[in-house]
């Protein structure tokens, strides 16, 4: 056991929120072009556009430890303001989809949280 | 004010008309069931649909029965397409079709089952707007002969008014031009502008159709000068568009220095008594009277006209001296009163200051006491406001007396900005004159109620009707210092920004809604209101916040209700629809509690009123989809029918 694989079997929540915010992030386009929804075209339709596929992309750089050690930190941190930010706006615009599937996101991003944070391997090759 | 000489005429009304009046020809649809035949439903403007189907317990489950979008629809945002519609025009069912027109000035006859288009009409009237900044259309007209003969056309026919003061007249068959009405088909009302004609007639509401005859209003700019055209309304034959007779508010001798004072919002008919009733707008200027205090009696009224002569047998006026732009803006509802054990001809008129003034409608005195309050003086050069308003207590006003006080939110919001507003304002409670320092004005010309005016339950006397709550800054400039502030900006720019030039007045004028830096509103909710009354006795059932704030797409809490355009349709069986409100929804509300039964969702605000009918047997809502820039910058061009399901 002279080397050790980091490998991340432990962390598919992550890649749960990177397609959870992927569906938020359609859901949140469908809303803004869809007529019959009452927030069509709206700021805040626009706004939750953004913010999912922030979202997306900041689970999608973690997922793939495109960033590591403080960056990490700070996205995980940002993502956290981003759930509630999003959830806020999408509580406020009435758009029970979306909320839905942000609430969901959370979830995933807490289990991310708190599984076992890396697991060592012994490289057999 | 009732101008006793106008006595005889109310008797010789009284004396000489029969109780037994046959209904309007075209009230009654092919099968028995009611039409929907003016943009108030009917000539007495309750807005009450004798269809039952629909009930608080089944309402629920409404579904789209059709819909469809006409393609005529504008956000103005092309600099060379044409200016934002601004659709609010209730449908008509008659004669086994679904009538309505659009802001492009097109004219659909559509299947009332399925929306399917029979016919369209294109008036070909270019998409410029004269006088309002946007293409605005309320509805069209309809009258038929009292015996129609089969082959022959234009037995029964459609008007669309369009905002360059032409009225089409279309046969509601074929979709023909029915020539013989004016010139092929066509009246051009402006023929008749010809004193202090600075602008071209608009009309903005459908012209009234009773008996042989089209009542035809007018809007225009009174904002923009002193001196306008006198607000005539003309009497028309509805054949051969031949003006029978003309209503005049202003008299003659003072349109040197004034004018408007026009009908231009819809008007309802007592066919018993053969009477037209006028709501009359402000005169020109709106807010500043200095040149024009010459008493007035019709400006600012509900006036009662014979309709076959346009002799005046009473009026009422509901604003002295109007400087507010408290236009009456509403047919007013007529219903019998049932009181002390008898019944007596009532109507009641709604306002944008929210008072609701109940009167006989034979003679237009107070049925429940107006009283004759003081009110503040003007402190403006020049202006001498009326030392009295007159000030119904019963029924309860639907905005209250008082400003609601700041709002805590949106004065922390703004680092105090609304507080430090409201201080430097003048503000003495209702009818506050217009000030050079500001004035805070509540209810201010936004209203209150607006053109939809309220609808009654002539089962019971119920009266529903929507509610604004808004206030405004009322500002006088100084000629040299508007013409400072506007330098360089065309007409429509300056009305963008909320200047008004009353050009040949000493001032100018700035209208501001009193928001914060956010456009969050300065002042304590609820913004809209639904209410009810029990018109025997004027008493309040009951006030519900309606609708909901929007704002950049996110719904505010319900207690905040939403300011209103548009007007509620009550039906037999105790359900009450509207749209009216800024979140586009179309809502269902239960007639006894006041809670909300049913909504849904459409593409703007509809701010129009529904259309309720029974054909083939199922009851059917339609409501037009336009939108409002006083509500939102949001248009659209859908008309959606809701249903029971199969």
């Amino acid at each position: 056991m002279h080397l050790m694989n980091i490998r991340n079997s432990g962390d598919t929540a992550i890649w749960l929120v990177a397609l959870l915010a992927l569906l938020a992030f359609l859901d949140s386009i469908f809303n803004y072009f869809w007529t019959g929804n009452g927030i069509h075209g709206s700021e805040g339709a626009l706004l939750v556009v953004v913010s999912t596929f922030l979202m997306g992309a900041a689970a999608v750089l973690i997922g793939t430890r495109r960033v590591r050690g403080w960056v990490r930190t700070l996205f995980e941190i940002l993502l956290f303001l981003d759930f509630v930010g999003t959830a806020a706006a999408a509580y406020l615009l009435e758009a029970w989809i979306l909320l839905a599937l942000v609430v969901l996101a959370f979830v995933a991003w807490i289990a991310h949280l708190v599984r076992p944070s890396r697991r060592l391997t012994p490289n057999l090759g | 004010m009732l101008t006793h000489k106008m006595l005889p005429a109310v008797l010789a009304t009284a004396l000489f008309c029969s109780s037994a009046v046959a209904a309007q020809p075209g009230s009654v649809a092919a099968d028995g069931s009611q039409a929907w035949y003016t943009f108030t439903g009917q000539l007495n403007a309750q807005k009450y649909a004798t269809a039952d189907q629909i009930t608080p317990d089944n309402v629920g489950k409404l579904q789209t029965a059709w819909q469809m979008h006409t393609g005529d629809v504008s956000d103005g945002k092309d600099p060379n397409g044409p200016k934002a519609s601004d659709w609010g025009a209730t449908p008509l069912f008659v004669n086994d079709t679904l009538y309505v027109s659009t802001v492009f000035d097109r004219i659909f006859a559509l299947e009332p089952d399925t929306g399917k288009t029979k016919w369209m009409f294109d008036t070909h009237v270019p998409l410029v707007d004269p006088t309002q900044g946007e293409l605005k259309n309320r509805g069209l007209s309809y009258w038929q002969a009292e015996t129609p003969v089969a082959g022959q056309p234009c037995q029964k026919i459609i008007y669309l008014g369009t905002m360059n003061g032409k009225v089409f007249a279309v046969d509601a068959d074929s979709g023909q031009a029915c020539t013989g009405f004016g010139q092929n088909g066509v009246l051009d009302i402006n023929q008749w502008n010809t004193v202090n004609a600075k602008w071209p007639l608009s009309i903005l509401q459908p012209p009234t159709v009773y008996k042989n005859q089209l009542f035809i209003g007018w809007s225009g700019q009174d904002w923009t000068q002193a001196v306008q055209p006198p607000g005539s309304v003309f009497a028309v034959d509805a054949q051969t568009g031949k003006l029978n007779w003309k209503f005049d508010a202003i008299p003659p001798d003072l349109d040197p220095k004034t004018g408007t004072s026009n009908v231009w919002s819809s008007m309802s008919v007592d066919e018993a008594n053969n009477l037209v009733f006028m709501p009359v707008s402000s005169p020109s200027p709106d807010y500043y009277g200095g040149d024009r205090t010459a008493p007035m009696p019709l400006s600012t009224s509900v006036t009662a006209l014979n309709a076959d002569t346009g002799a005046v047998v009473w009026s009422y006026q509901i604003v002295h001296h109007d400087i507010w732009d408290y236009d009456t803006n509403s047919a007013p509802v007529l219903f019998d009163l049932q009181k002390d054990g008898k019944t007596v001809p009532a109507l009641i008129q709604s306002s944008k200051q929210g008072f609701l003034y109940v009167l006989n409608r034979l003679t237009g005195q107070p049925i429940f006491p107006i009283d004759e309050k003081p009110v503040p003086a003007s402190d403006v050069p020049g202006e001498q406001a009326a030392a009295t308003q007159p000030w119904p207590t019963t029924p309860e006003a639907t905005t209250p007396d008082q400003f609601p006080g700041i709002s805590t939110l949106a004065d922390v919001l703004s680092a105090g900005y609304c507080s430090r507003t409201m201080a430097g304002l003048r503000y003495e409670g209702r009818y506050t004159p217009p000030s050079l320092q500001g004035t805070l004005a509540y209810p201010a010309t936004a209203g209150g109620v607006e053109w939809g005016g309220g609808a009654l339950d002539p089962t019971t006397n119920t009266y529903v009707v929507n509610s604004s709550s808004v206030a405004q800054i009322y500002r006088l400039l100084k000629r040299e210092d508007y013409d400072k502030v506007n330098a360089g900006l065309s007409i429509g720019q300056k009305n963008a920004n909320g200047y008004f030039a009353q050009l040949g007045a000493p001032y100018g004028f700035e209208l501001q809604t009193f928001l914060n830096p956010m456009g969050m509103p300065c002042w304590n909710g609820p913004y809209g209101t639904l209410s009810s009354y029990d018109l025997n006795t004027g008493k309040l059932n009951w006030r519900e916040p309606f609708g909901e704030v929007q704002k950049w797409g996110f719904y505010m809490p319900e207690s905040w209700g939403s300011v209103t355009i548009g007007s509620p349709v009550i039906t037999k069986s105790g359900v009450i629809f509207i749209g009216a409100s800024m979140d586009s929804r179309v809502r269902a509300i239960d007639l006894k509690s006041g809670k909300v039964l049913w909504s849904s969702t459409v593409e703007a605000p509809a701010v129009a009123e529904p259309a309720v009918y029974t054909y083939k047997g199922k009851e059917y809502v339609v409501f037009a989809v336009g939108g409002n820039s006083i509500l939102e910058p949001k248009v659209a061009d859908q008309l959606i029918a809701y249903a029971l399901p199969e």
